[in-house]
């Protein structure tokens, strides 16, 4: 590790003091159809890493040696060769590329392709998108932009974890999630107990691209972690020429966004009388006279964010190098809710001979995550929406520092009082700190003009210090004082070798053929400590503990794979591949731990055979096909029943709960694509559109099972999930123009799963995380959506209609099923693009439509006598509309009024979940952004390249039918251990998504 | 620059050797032990599933009953909503799961002593299971079958015999080369082999009362606790007063322990909890209180000992009228667990021996048990008087069912076994002369008493439906439907 760096650092020195026998060559690139200067085009040396980009006014500079070709690349443009003679200047001209598909898109194992030969979805987002998304969490940063993708944040507080899922969820409870890959090498974005996901940690400035690989054929290759798609990173890279600095800072404020409403005319008690000790407000009116509290609002406050980014690049024609630097310190809308980080990213490349190349990548990466208010719901916001009104929540302290009681107990106690939440807040701090290294090494050897052998090894490895400590005065357990922490350590090394082989056969034929080796070892060791009672009541050290215990786990996982891959491209309008794969992997029984799975595409592209108008009108059409297997294996150490710590007196060792299964397999996912490409009209409209269908069987479940068993879950080879969905991308340039460029992209996505099989008797698989209320559940039902909802209903006849009991309630059926699905039926996202002269604006509208959302926030409101609705309702004569069943089993219209009671509310109301789940929709102005340049002769005079200020607004509005808060949310979120169908649309007292505005500035030396 | 390429090739493939991939046994935990490391997570769980039936039955049964009236459970016996019912898994996981691993351990070494411990653990955790929930496996149980058919109770009740005959059995043939067993291993009896024959002849005692209504067996029982008599010592499970964790404290304690998430379900309430009148009834007798209540309970902040009907909450009394429940004898952080208690025996004789038609047995024992509650409270003194009050019978001829019942009511305090007697005796009055059906008991019950714990909504309901549907155990009446022994009980009428 230490040597690496060294010799990076060693490289970048010896770069920079490199003489380069050369000369200096510059020039101004223009639009071919209207001469505009193009600002950003690249310029690089044929076959080297060496080049640069056009400034603002469309010029670049660079040295060369008579003899080098120059390569002009630009997206949208076709690429240009220039010979390098005796001239100094060179000026280009770019025609518009009809159809864009020269562009190269990043595929599996990092290999480079061109889009037209793709045979599967890839969709790639580039750095100004993700830059201009101003999101510090990189999942975050795609939401809206690319089709096929869900996601969800966890909550509106400063280093929430954010889930995705690519094509829906194909496991019934294990990680959904897609495999994160940067430069090459795999990285972890495990999240626990509550922690963000880990890929946050990457600064998304230091990123140049992110490719989007949704399907099981472009993920073959990256093996059994890449099950449910990848994510494929590359970071920025220093290009050939003198020294470039560019420095970025910008400061976000936000503000809360949208809440669940609740009422302001009841106060606490029950059955219409007052009690100043419980959170219950169903006692009477509040009189004129009495102080009504806004604690929901006084809670939040506005939040700060600074960020600064700077990075210096630059290189000879043998050793570039690009070194970023990054602070970020975000303060949240909660108080004493942080999360800061700080990165250092160093890449050298370097061509050691005309045919040896290394490039090696460090990063450094500090964060800290502070929070009193746990992001990942949990239900943290529970005490502040039923805090008694009477009740100034922001008197948090006693003239002695103290907390000061809501009230005091009858039982005299004080653990009993219930804490205030902004004093939970600022004292119960927990703090996530993690030091993290990711480190890779790219060795390139060009064999010969068809035969490369690249080597890529890497390494991720971080330690996370996880603090929680409950301030002596806590309620509960904690009132002497609790502190709950862990250390954790974590370690990801893969090494890939791959040898491809690039040929034109004959002139009609070109293979690509390569083959590899992959070796991937995972090693997890996390020890905690817990315990209470502190001896001195500020110290917040283990060592203060009366009470006090520990654990360890060590969690392994070894993967060793074989691939081959084999592409046919045929005179260029067809392409067939085949890939094969085989993995053993450690964690499945010595005879069931190799499996091979293969993969088949096709792609006609009968546009090669178009000409005359018609290929005016449909410029390019590809028609593509594919059908792919991945395999997965299991979680480590789930072969035998262990036996695990006894706490009680005496000590020693009890079963754990998980039964073993020495006779697991893998689990396979199969996966069709069909899909189309075309565009018209010379690229004013191109569209993708892509049909899936993919099927997961002998899934590796970990269900529940009876305690009867001897376990409390079970890892069992069953159970079969069906995704079929739709993927569209229409892009347009609408105008393009003289100094005017209008750009605009639509995505959609809908996705249909079904839950096909399951483990022995089930027809029912509950998502632990999602059981927050008892009548309605975030569950997956047999034969139903996999993100479903379970729970109770009113008693109907069968044509729906309630019936009603002979007093007028409507009778409960207290047996559950299926009553809702949280998947919406369709996500979309649009974006805008507008450049006039020296001003950038874009904006992007992103939502979904026909989501049903478990509103567990509004039960549990309802419950306690705060929801908004009983304003209206409560203690009013209502006729039910329902029918009441007579003697005969005739039903006749109801027509018995009935008080609208607390008695009513809770045991009659409450009890149907079904009044809890709503279908919904939801529009979002996700993000509006414009960056002024400022103009080149102004700033040019003082050594600026480019100076650009930004004003960026994050979701700046949302349009929605739902009762409660946000309709986007995620209960548990990846860190609360929702794996499977996960907890998204389980709306549960979480804190809520935020409201934000950057002011930036970005200058470039 | 070929030959390091080669090499740093051949180190990455050599790595992949079959090696490499044998890391799938876990680092932190063994699949075995020996069974002395066993034996305290048995006990210790055991004591935890003890509390958790004690805490759900001493609201049905009207020792105690909420301040507010208004909890689904406990004021309603509304089970609808109920997420868990977590003695189902402390008994099948955390006591059943690790005695039947520590019997497969002793037996492999051959240590007879923890074979024996092991199979009446086993044997008492089935039976208090069953007793609560009727019908449940134990043939397909700890087999690994993730479908295991429900038994019927009486084959709960053979199947709980032979366990304990053969721990019996065990016990009586231990020998030398048996792995030592002490204070260490064994918090109840320090491994004394006598003593723990004595408490398996203790649980057949028990175990023959819950059916010898119907089946005979009464001159059996008498039997029984003659032979848990000779070296009786009570099953006692004590907790330190300086415990250094909520693991270590009795779960019915001020601190209100919660060892874990899990244990939640069954965290006491008695911070909120009253007297029922049932309960302040029987303490009572002329104005005057038994002394045991205040041994029982610690004054309220008006000193007084207002009691109200159960499930109706305070009723508009003051909070401060009350007793508080906390820092009695059975309800301290220290306090002790007892299984089998010594006054349960005295009065199982004297029920076994009244049925019998041994009078002054019956009545000897009656009296052994009254004067073994006094005792157990530190009060021995006050026995003679309240031996002589009206509220002792004077005579063996006086001597009828209501007297025995009610003085085993108060001498089991909070203990779970009352229910099963209550249940024997359909909560009838011609047992308990002033048990109350509770008014805000769910109407769909029609009066009719709860007489089971539904099993755990969050497993049995899921994982073992087809089950579950044969039993009819999704039925809202699931919960008042007797089982075997209610059923065939011949004293539930008088």
């Amino acid at each position: 590790m230490r040597k690496i760096l060294l010799l990076t650092g060693l490289l970048v020195f010896l770069g920079l003091f490199a003489q380069a026998q050369t000369k200096r060559i510059s020039g101004i690139v223009t639009d071919a159809t209207d001469g505009t200067t193009l600002i950003g085009v690249t310029v690089m040396i044929k076959g080297t890493t060496s080049g640069t980009t056009t400034d603002i006014d469309g010029r670049y500079e660079l040295t060369a040696r008579t003899g080098d070709v120059l390569v002009f690349r630009f997206i949208g443009m076709v690429p240009q060769e220039v010979t390098v003679a005796d001239q100094e200047t060179i000026n280009v001209a770019l025609e518009h590329d009809v159809a864009t598909l020269e562009q190269v898109v990043v595929t599996a194992l990092g290999i480079k392709r061109e889009e037209r030969t793709l045979t599967y979805n890839v969709q790639s987002i580039e750095a100004t998108e993700i830059a201009s998304s101003r999101q510090e969490n990189l999942v975050n940063a795609l939401q809206g932009r690319v089709s096929g993708v869900q996601i969800s944040s966890t909550s509106g507080a400063p280093g929430a974890a954010s889930e995705i899922i690519l094509r829906g969820a194909t496991s019934v409870d294990g990680d959904n999630q897609p495999l994160f890959v940067i430069d090459g090498v795999p990285i972890s974005n495990s999240s626990v107990s509550g922690t963000t996901n880990r890929a946050s940690d990457i600064n998304p400035n230091d990123i140049e691209n992110i490719s989007i690989l949704k399907g099981a054929a472009a993920a073959a290759l990256y093996g059994i972690d890449a099950a449910n798609g990848a994510v494929i990173i590359t970071t920025k890279r220093g290009v050939e020429g003198d020294v470039r600095v560019g420095l970025a800072t910008s400061t976000t404020v936000s503000q809360v966004g949208r809440l669940h409403d609740v009422q302001n005319m009841f106060t606490t008690g029950a059955a219409g009388l007052y009690n100043p000790r419980t959170f219950s407000h169903w006692g009477p009116l509040f009189r004129r006279s009495d102080n009504v509290y806004d604690n929901l609002n006084n809670f939040f406050q506005t939040g700060v964010s600074n960020k600064f980014d700077a990075n210096v690049s630059g290189g000879s024609p043998n050793l570039t190098y690009y070194l970023a630097v990054s602070n970020l310190d975000d303060q949240g809308i909660v108080s004493n809710t942080s999360y800061g980080r700080s990165s250092a990213m160093l890449t050298g490349s370097a061509n050691i001979t005309d045919r040896i190349s290394l490039t090696t990548t460090a990063n450094i990466i500090k964060t800290s995550n502070s929070y009193g208010i746990v992001p990942a719901s949990g239900g943290w916001m529970a005490n502040v929406y039923r805090w008694p009104r009477w009740d100034n929540m922001e008197e948090i302290y006693n003239p002695d520092g103290s907390e000061r009681n809501v009230w005091i107990p009858i039982s005299g106690n004080l653990a009993d009082v219930p804490d205030n939440p902004l004093w939970v807040a600022r004292n119960n701090v927990r703090k996530d700190e993690v030091d993290r290294t990711l480190v890779s090494m790219n060795f390139n050897y060009e064999i010969n003009d068809w035969l490369n052998l690249n080597y890529i090894a890497g390494r991720d490895y971080f330690q996370q210090h996880y603090k929680a400590v409950s301030e002596w005065g806590s309620a509960g357990n904690a009132h002497e004082g609790a502190i709950s922490e862990f250390n954790r350590e974590s370690e990801k090394i893969t090494s890939t070798v791959i040898l491809t082989a690039d040929r034109q056969v004959t002139e009609q034929l070109n293979i690509t053929a390569l083959v590899g080796n992959n070796i991937q070892s995972d090693f997890g060791r996390n020890t905690s400590v817990s315990g209470e009672r502190f001896r001195n009541p500020t110290l917040h050290s283990i060592n203060n503990l009366q009470e006090i215990r520990n654990s360890q786990s060590t969690a392994q996982r070894r993967i060793i794979g074989v691939f081959g891959d084999i592409t046919l491209d045929y005179n260029r309008y067809l392409v067939l591949g085949v890939t094969g794969r085989n993995d053993w992997s450690s964690t499945l029984p010595l005879e069931n731990r190799s499996f091979f799975y293969p993969s088949y595409s096709f792609a006609f592209i009968p546009s090669e055979f178009f000409d005359g108008n018609l290929a005016d009108v449909l410029s390019f059409a590809k028609f593509r096909a594919s059908y792919a297997q991945v395999g997965k294996d299991a979680p480590p150490h789930r072969l035998s029943q262990t036996l695990t710590q006894f706490f009680g007196i005496n000590q020693g060792w009890r079963n754990d709960p998980f039964a073993g299964n020495p006779l697991l397999k893998p689990e396979i996912t199969t996966e069709i694509e069909l899909g189309v490409d075309f565009r018209l009209w010379q690229g004013l409209f191109n569209v993708d559109f892509t049909y899936y269908e993919r099927k997961s069987d002998d899934q590796i479940i970990q269900p529940r099972v009876t305690p009867v068993t001897g376990a409390i879950l079970q890892t069992v080879n069953s159970g079969s999930v069906e995704n079929k969905g739709i993927e569209a991308l229409i892009r347009s340039n609408i105008i393009r123009r003289d100094e005017m460029v209008w750009e605009t992209s639509l995505n959609l996505f809908g996705n249909r799963s079904k839950l096909t099989k399951l483990f022995g008797d089930l027809v029912e698989f509950p998502v632990t995380y999602g059981q927050v209320s008892s009548q309605a559940i975030a569950s997956s039902w047999l034969g139903e959506p996999l993100f479903g909802i379970v729970g109770t209903d009113y008693m109907r006849t069968e044509d729906g209609r309630v019936i009603v009991d002979e007093q007028g309630y409507p009778i409960i059926d207290s047996e559950k099923r299926y009553i809702g699905n949280r998947e919406p039926k369709l996500y979309y996202g649009l974006n805008n693009n507008f450049r006039y002269k020296n001003l950038e604006i874009s904006f992007l509208f992103d939502g979904a439509y026909g989501a049903e959302i478990m509103n567990a926030t509004s039960q549990f409101l309802i419950s306690s006598g705060n929801h908004a609705m009983l304003e209206k309702y409560r203690n009013k004569e209502f006729i039910f509309d329902g029918v009441v069943e007579m003697e005969d089993g005739t039903y006749i219209d109801n027509d018995n009024p009935i008080i609208l009671d607390r008695e009513f509310f809770q045991n009659v109301y409450n009890l149907a979940g079904s009044n809890f789940v709503e279908e919904v929709y939801w529009v979002r102005l996700r993000n509006v952004n414009l960056t002024y340049h400022l103009p080149s002769e102004f700033i040019g005079r003082i050594g600026i390249q480019d100076a650009s200020i930004t004003v960026n607004m994050q979701n700046l509005h949302l349009w929605t039918n739902y009762s409660g808060g946000d309709p986007e949310v995620n209960n548990a979120g990846p860190g609360g251990g929702a794996s499977g169908a996960g907890t998204m649309g389980v709306d549960y007292f979480q804190v809520p998504h935020k409201r934000a505005i950057t002011m930036g500035l970005n200058l470039r030396f | 620059m070929k030959k390091s390429i080669i090499l740093i090739l051949f180190t990455f493939l050599f790595w992949g050797c079959e090696d490499f991939l044998d890391v799938n046994e876990s680092l932190d935990n063994d699949q075995r032990t020996t069974p002395n490391y066993m034996l305290p997570a048995v006990l210790g769980n055991m004591t935890y599933a003890h509390y958790g039936q004690a805490e759900t039955t001493s609201y049905i049964t009207q020792y105690v009953t909420t301040e507010f009236g208004t909890n689904a459970v406990k004021d309603r016996w509304d089970y609808r909503s109920v997420l868990r019912v977590g003695a189902w898994r402390r008994h099948y996981f955390d006591v059943a799961g690790n005695a039947k691993k520590m019997i497969e351990f002793a037996e492999e070494e051959g240590s007879g002593n923890y074979v024996g411990v092991g199979k009446i653990m086993l044997a008492y955790s089935f039976l208090t299971a069953t007793d609560m929930f009727g019908d449940m496996p134990v043939l397909d149980a700890l087999t690994g079958i993730y479908n295991p058919t429900y038994d019927t109770q009486d084959v709960v009740y053979a199947e709980v015999e032979n366990w304990l005959n053969e721990g019996i059995e065990a016990l009586q043939n231990t020998s030398d080369t048996d792995r030592p067993m002490t204070s260490s291993e064994d918090h109840i009896y320090a491994g004394d082999i006598q003593k723990w024959l004595s408490f398996a002849y203790a649980i057949k005692a028990r175990m023959t009362l819950h059916t010898a209504n119907f089946t005979g067996g009464y001159n059996d029982i008498l039997t029984y606790i003659d032979l848990a008599r000779e070296n009786w010592d009570e099953p006692l499970y004590d907790f330190p007063s300086d415990a250094d964790s909520d693991w270590a404290r009795n779960l019915w304690g001020p601190s209100r322990p919660s060892p874990q998430w899990d244990f939640a379900d069954i965290r006491n309430s008695l911070n909120s909890s009253v007297h029922t009148n049932f309960f302040m009834h029987a303490m009572t007798l002329s104005g005057e209180h038994d002394p045991r209540l205040y041994e029982l309970t610690t004054p309220g902040a008006n000193g007084n000992y207002l009691s109200v009907p159960a499930s109706e909450g305070l009723s508009g009394n003051d909070i401060d009228d009350f007793a508080l429940l906390y820092d009695g004898y059975w309800t301290r952080d220290d306090s002790p667990m007892v299984f089998i208690t010594n006054e349960e025996l005295y009065f199982i004789e004297a029920e076994a021996a009244f049925y019998s038609g041994d009078m002054e047995r019956a009545y000897q024992a009656y009296l052994n048990g009254i004067s073994s509650n006094f005792q157990r409270l530190g009060i021995a003194t006050e026995f003679e008087a309240y031996r002589n009050s009206a509220a002792v019978v004077q005579s063996s001829g006086q001597l009828d069912i209501p007297n025995i019942m009610m003085q085993k009511y108060i001498a089991l305090y909070l203990q779970p076994e009352t229910w099963t007697d209550m249940r024997r005796y359909g909560y009838g009055n011609h047992a308990y002369p002033e048990l109350e059906y509770p008014e805000n008991a769910l109407e769909i019950y029609d009066g009719k008493w709860i007489v089971r714990l539904p099993y755990d909504p969050q497993t049995e309901y899921i994982y073992n439906p087809n089950e579950i549907a044969r039993l009819g155990a999704r039925d809202d009446q699931w919960v008042v439907t007797p089982f075997w022994w209610i059923e065939n009980s011949t004293l539930t009428n008088p």
